[in-house]
């Protein structure tokens, strides 16, 4: 090598010193593929608020293994911020992310981004498919239900609900549309879906969060009873059953209040409910007692969410530890029994079974 | 149950040939005779001290000052870019014209206090302060205490205070600056001041305004559209929307010599700041969606009396710092008017008085005794949507003694021991001592080691203890016991000038106070066990001339490791001894200037390693990871003489090489932009 080629080099490395540590954030060139499993469940990771680190992973049952962070992997873009809900149709997976104003559309089989829905969403939560051409979504604070063609991925329309700006999860019983108004109100409201109007309310206990109907076409409602010190009076968390056909509420437990509960779910048989409230709660829908004590106790877990597989009855828990790492998800056989736990994104909030 | 953190708690970026410097001193020993003294004080122009272990009420101690070529640099920007470009503290700057908060030698936002001239800036409601309002055009000298350097002001900083002063030039009659700057994104800077007085009053008022559309373009490589024929992304080019910033504010300060030994002054701060937090780079909502609004506005009166006797001098100050702060977040909603998410008001108000006296026995003995009480008292009224308005209205007294003894014990050691008590509403804290030495091993006095042991305790915020919800009154206040040591070389030799400092530091605080979820819902504070912090903090600069050109080089770097020694939280928990989230491992920057004629030409360099948003340190996703962070910033100008003013004109490129970058996850940040800036000097 002459002198001149050293001097040539050695200038050339001193200035790829300053540019070439120059790494762009976020931005990976090679997507990788994923295996998603037939029968796979879909781990939807919150991330933290405002940090737009939300994740999806799916796990595999039969081989017990979990591949993370696979929206990320597959399609080089981040799933956003708060990633709250999962719902599959037609062989698409629709991701509701609540902070980010979107609901980002998968391939199940591949996890490949295939469309979003965007304009219009605020802070939406869940979706509720009608048909193939429409779907409801919920918002936190819009005051209004965003009415989108999940084929399209265009927003069709609005329902707006006036003096209500939660509106958060739905059932359909018939042409109506039971909407759980949760954030600081306690309502529950009705819509008829061939009109897309709201034609009725029902008064329920304080911040109705999670709605399922049951096998005998009862609809359950979870109220958190709000947080201490709000101002609105003692806390009463409640489990209450509405009668779609008379709209009123025939049935109202109250719960320990120790804690939040939350993650109101059934099973596929329509006729097991469950819930977090510090522990696991387990309640038979013709049961007339919520027992007093739960069906998994918390210990030293601060358990986040829980789903049950539609098919095999499985309970599936998430953990999120401090909220700023990894969580982890556990998963129970329908008696209780452990089968299976792992690591998975941040915040684990929604699981979705293929 | 909720995944919201409380709103405050989320967390969310020209000069002259000769130089002049500014140094206030104090406290004077040498001279007996008190009509001396205050000549002495009135002639003595400018030197820069480097040999700052000779004295020995600092030995031990780290104190770094920031030079004046480094002030002019940053005069029209905030303390974030002062500190960030100047120091070893690491700024976490969520955007331009954004909130930005510090962390001295690894530790939170709440443990670095900010003096203004003897009051704190650090409200007591969140404990931290928001950099990117305080101007550095209000304040003529800045100096960091780091770590248990601090206790001579205050307990409580467990990083550092960075005091902030302000100065009277007795001699000047009539002096001023104008300073007007144009920027990128429809930016504009406009700096007064006028100072007007003589040899037994001066007044200096400062006014500023400063105002920027902000909505920088960038490549959004965050969200993409798939084009239909081709399947690719598309990424859309975006602006930066709804971020605009409008600062503005005055300083009036009044000096008066009403006798030869003491200097009475009364300053008058008002500011107000308007600007909002940037959407992340992953938000697809609507323009008219999730609109944020911050405003601020802050009242600072300060009183300072100084009496110097023959060997003691008094020194007693009265002020105030009133915040008053709303925030809004906010969505409009076709056909239902305007949703108001949040909407949040606060008042902080603190009153305080000091007074310290040093009193030297001899030129190598002296006392210094002080005493301070605060009054804190915190409205916070938080109103969700549809919700119960959340109100805490609190109140807490604050007093403090302290007792410093300082000996020389000859040419070579010097050392000293500090006592301090704390009074929380009444209640005694655990003494607070800290003990320092410093030690001349060679007959050139340039060349000195220090070493100091001490012990700190931080108090929780008004937040921590009242937030509804969540507050904790239960919470014990952190505690610190923190070791140092270090050394360092200076010398002049002619027009050349080197100083070099390393610092090695240990801490172990006990009791870290750590928001998280709680059962219940929300999020509430506690104690974790253990936090244990340690670094290396190197400091150096050259400056001389060579060839006729001017020269000046000045260079930080640290080491922080901030790990977490708590119990874990259960079987899973991947945190413990791993560094806290957000803090980098390294951090460097170099500011170089060269002058020759009348051209000036500055380049300023940042380094940051990469950082973790999560408390695992995990690396297996990018989203995660905010990649190693480098910034170069250029800046040409020049100067043209008038008789007895000066004009200036200079350039700045910022991010010189153009680059994309976060500081903190997902928030955009500008590519390379300019400001010009002109400055008359009178």
């Amino acid at each position: 090598m002459t002198v001149r080629q050293f001097y040539i080099l050695f200038i050339l490395s001193a200035l790829s010193l300053f540019y070439g540590c120059i790494k762009k954030n976020g931005v990976v060139i090679n997507s990788q593929k994923v295996n998603i499993p037939a029968h796979g469940v879909f781990i939807v990771s919150e991330g933290n608020f405002m940090y737009g680190n939300a994740s999806l992973s799916v796990y595999d049952p039969a081989t017990r293994s979990v591949q993370n962070d696979i929206f990320y992997s597959v399609n080089s873009l981040p799933l956003g911020d708060v990633a709250q809900s999962m719902d599959i149709q037609n062989g698409l997976g629709y991701i509701v992310i609540n902070n980010s104003g979107k609901i980002y559309v998968i391939d199940t089989t591949s996890g490949k981004y295939v469309g979003k829905i965007t304009g219009s969403l605020t802070s939406p939560r869940y979706m509720h498919f009608m048909s193939t051409a429409k779907s409801y979504v919920t918002d936190l604070y819009a005051g209004k239900i965003t009415i989108v063609n999940p084929t399209t991925y265009q927003v069709t329309g609005t329902i707006l609900t006036p003096g209500h700006p939660s509106t958060e999860q739905m059932v359909q019983y018939n042409e109506f549309l039971f909407v759980s108004c949760w954030s600081y109100d306690n309502t529950v409201l009705v819509i008829n879906t061939k009109t897309d109007q709201v034609v009725d309310s029902i008064k329920t206990g304080i911040q109705p969060g999670g709605l399922v109907m049951d096998k005998f076409n009862k609809i359950w409602v979870l109220c958190d009873g709000g947080w201490v010190k709000t101002g609105s009076g003692g806390r009463i968390p409640m489990l209450q059953r509405i009668d779609p056909n008379s709209r009123t509420i025939d049935e109202s437990f109250s719960l320990t209040s120790d804690a939040n509960p939350c993650r109101l779910t059934i099973n596929g048989t329509g006729d097991s409910i469950l819930f977090i409230n510090a522990g696991i709660w387990k309640f038979g829908v013709n049961q007339t007692s919520v027992g007093d004590h739960p069906f998994l106790a918390a210990g030293k877990h601060l358990y986040y969410s829980l789903a049950v597989d539609p098919k095999t009855s499985e309970i599936y828990l998430s953990d999120a530890i401090d909220y700023q790492q990894n969580g982890i998800i556990y998963r129970y056989s329908s008696l209780g029994a452990k089968v299976d736990s792992f690591k998975t994104g941040i915040i684990p909030g929604s699981f979705c079974f293929k | 149950m909720s995944n919201n953190p409380p709103i405050f708690h989320h967390p969310d970026f020209n000069y002259q040939l000769f130089i002049k410097v500014l140094i206030l001193i104090l406290m004077t020993s040498r001279v007996s005779n008190a009509q001396q003294l205050i000549k002495d004080t009135l002639r003595i122009k400018t030197i820069e001290v480097y040999t700052k272990s000779l004295v020995k009420e600092e030995a031990g101690k780290s104190i770094t000052k920031i030079d004046s070529l480094s002030m002019i640099k940053s005069l029209t920007s905030s303390l974030s870019e002062l500190i960030a470009q100047n120091t070893t503290i690491f700024i976490k700057d969520y955007g331009r014209g954004a909130m930005a908060t510090a962390s001295f030698r690894g530790t939170a936002p709440s443990h670095t206090q900010v003096l203004w001239n003897g009051i704190n800036l650090n409200s007591p409601m969140l404990g931290m302060v928001d950099f990117s309002v305080i101007p550095v055009y209000f304040t003529d000298n800045v100096s960091l205490l780091h770590g248990s350097g601090s206790l001579s002001e205050s307990s409580g900083a467990l990083g550092g205070t960075i005091k902030l002063e302000n100065s009277a030039n007795w001699q000047n009659k009539l002096s001023g600056r104008l300073l007007t700057g144009v920027g990128s994104y429809g930016t504009r800077d406009e700096f007064f001041q006028i100072n007007c007085g003589n040899r037994k009053i001066q007044s200096q008022s400062r006014a500023f305004y400063n105002y920027s559309d902000n909505d920088f373009p960038f490549v959004n490589k965050l969200i993409a559209n798939i084009d239909p024929k081709t399947g690719a992304y598309l990424y859309p080019t975006q602006r930066n929307e709804n971020s605009q910033y409008k600062n503005y504010g005055f300083l009036q300060e009044f000096y008066f010599h009403p006798t030869q030994r003491s200097i009475l002054t009364m300053r008058c701060w008002y500011q107000s700041n308007d600007r909002s937090l940037p959407r992340l780079l992953t938000n697809e909502t609507d323009v008219n969606a999730n609109i944020n609004k911050q405003s601020e506005k802050a009242h600072r009166p300060v009183f300072e009396w100084k009496h110097y006797g023959t060997k003691g001098t008094l020194n007693v100050t009265l002020g105030s710092n009133i915040e008053l702060t709303t925030y809004q977040l906010k969505t409009i909603v076709s056909g239902a008017g305007d949703q108001i998410v949040t909407d949040s008001h606060s008042r902080s108000a603190s009153y305080f008085i000091r007074a310290y006296y040093n009193y030297q026995f001899a030129d190598n003995l002296s006392l210094i005794t002080g005493a301070n009480t605060t009054a804190d008292n915190v409205y916070s009224n938080n109103s969700p949507q549809n919700g119960v308005s959340q109100v805490y209205n609190k109140q807490r007294q604050e007093q403090s003694g302290s007792v410093q003894l300082s000996k020389s014990f000859n040419d070579h050691v010097s050392a000293n021991i500090l006592l301090r008590e704390d009074l929380i509403n009444g209640v005694a804290t655990p003494m607070i001592p800290s003990v320092g030495i410093g030690y001349h091993p060679f007959a050139d006095k340039g060349f000195f080691l220090k070493g100091n042991l001490a012990r700190n305790y931080h108090q929780p915020t008004l937040n921590d203890l009242y937030y509804i919800p969540g507050g904790n009154p239960l919470l014990k206040a952190e505690e610190g016991l923190m070791a140092d040591m270090g050394g360092g070389y200076s010398a002049v030799s002619g027009k050349l000038n080197f100083h070099a400092e390393l610092n090695g530091y240990f801490s172990g605080i006990n009791n870290w106070i750590i928001w998280l979820p709680a059962p219940q819902g929300y999020w509430e504070p506690s104690n974790m066990k253990r936090v244990n912090t340690s670094g290396i903090e190197l400091n150096t600069g050259i400056s001389g001339k060579f060839n006729g050109i001017d020269y000046h080089f000045n260079g930080n770097y640290a080491y922080s490791r901030t790990i977490n020694r708590d119990d874990p939280r259960n079987w899973a928990d991947e945190s413990i001894g791993k560094q806290l989230p957000y803090i980098p491992k390294h951090s460097a920057n170099i500011l170089g200037n060269l002058s020759y004629a009348n051209f000036h030409f500055t380049w300023s360099w940042n380094w940051y390693s990469e950082r973790f948003a999560t408390t695992s340190n995990d690396k297996t996703s990018a989203l995660n990871v905010l990649s190693p962070y480098f910034m170069n910033n250029l800046y040409f100008g020049r100067e043209v003489r008038l008789n007895k003013s000066k004009f200036d004109l200079e350039l700045k490129i910022l991010n010189l090489f153009n680059e994309e970058y976060q500081t903190v996850l997902q928030y955009p940040m500008p590519r390379r932009n300019y400001s010009l800036l002109i400055r008359y000097n009178f």
